[in-house]
């Protein structure tokens, strides 16, 4: 299994862990009495399950398993592959700061804003990822 | 890969693209505001994620790699129904998603029903598949 695969694989591994401990602490929530901010992290779980876990998964194995792009370039652009891996991941971290940031700011403006600028970045950082991943593997898409 | 997958796993690529640029827009409208119809596009956006890109890609990747016929004339079964359930899940997933984004709510319900029935579609042809041998293997005797 190369490299890159093995990251993708084991990262989306850590992300299912996280959000499954935030999506049990979530429900817990009511049954405890404790604030209902822990709700806010709902659209964070999400993300962290379905870009985290579910599309890095893809990722990693279609990375891996696909048909071949060529004899000199197998897997397409290793470099590519890379820069998805470090976008993705650093977009959906950034946005599970940011994201309930904003919402628990409050009056304070200015960190509002920071986290706002912060969110707009993130957003900026998976729409490439995502691009990249398709612009890298469409080549692969193909009858042998 | 068989034809009836690349066009599955590349259509959910496509589907891929856009949903990532919906949710680029939502994401980006939470923080910095866009366009004040940017939150019209969540629920295509749900739509597109879960149907067009993720279950999209699992049925083309499924029919290239589940264990195949050696007994049939087409070793991977009734294709026919496959390329059924490609056109009733893509027009679903597009006509849901627009449906969703002008809240057609009639619409909607029509979107669903055709992925409804690509599912029902895939899931007849691919069935039979699931089993322990398949293709070379399921000929050799022991």
């Amino acid at each position: 299994m190369p490299a890159l695969s093995r990251y993708f694989i084991k990262i989306g591994l850590l992300y299912l862990v996280v959000a499954l401990l935030m999506g049990t602490i979530m429900r817990l929530q009511p049954i405890m009495n404790w604030s209902g901010q822990i709700q806010l992290l709902r659209p964070v779980y999400l993300h962290l399950i379905f870009i985290g876990w579910v599309t890095q998964l893809i990722m990693g194995v279609g990375y891996w398993m696909f048909p071949k792009l060529s004899r000199e370039k197998p897997r397409g652009n290793e470099r590519i592959g890379w820069a998805v891996l470090i976008l993705l991941n650093t977009g959906l971290i950034l946005r599970s700061i940011s994201e309930p940031g904003i919402l628990m700011s409050g009056t304070d403006t200015t960190r509002r804003t920071s986290f706002a600028w912060l969110l707009a970045l993130a957003s900026m950082l998976l729409l490439f990822a995502g691009w990249l991943f398709i612009f890298n593997t469409w080549g692969r898409i193909k009858e042998r | 890969m068989p034809k009836l997958s690349v066009w599955m796993v590349k259509a959910s690529l496509v589907y891929m693209g856009i949903g990532f640029f919906f949710g680029s827009l939502i994401l980006h409208h939470k923080g910095i505001q866009i366009y004040p119809w940017t939150w019209k596009l969540l629920n295509p956006h749900i739509e597109i994620m879960i149907f067009g890109w993720t279950i999209q890609l699992v049925m083309g990747v499924a029919f290239a790699i589940l264990p195949r016929f050696s007994d049939r004339d087409n070793r991977y079964g009734a294709e026919y129904l496959g390329w059924w359930s490609f056109y009733l899940m893509n027009s679903g997933v597009a006509l849901t998603a627009l449906a969703e984004w002008h809240v057609m709510i009639h619409l909607v319900f029509v979107g669903r029903l055709l992925v409804l029935l690509a599912i029902l579609t895939f899931t007849i042809m691919i069935f039979p598949r699931v089993k322990p041998l398949g293709g070379f293997a399921a000929n050799q005797q022991s």
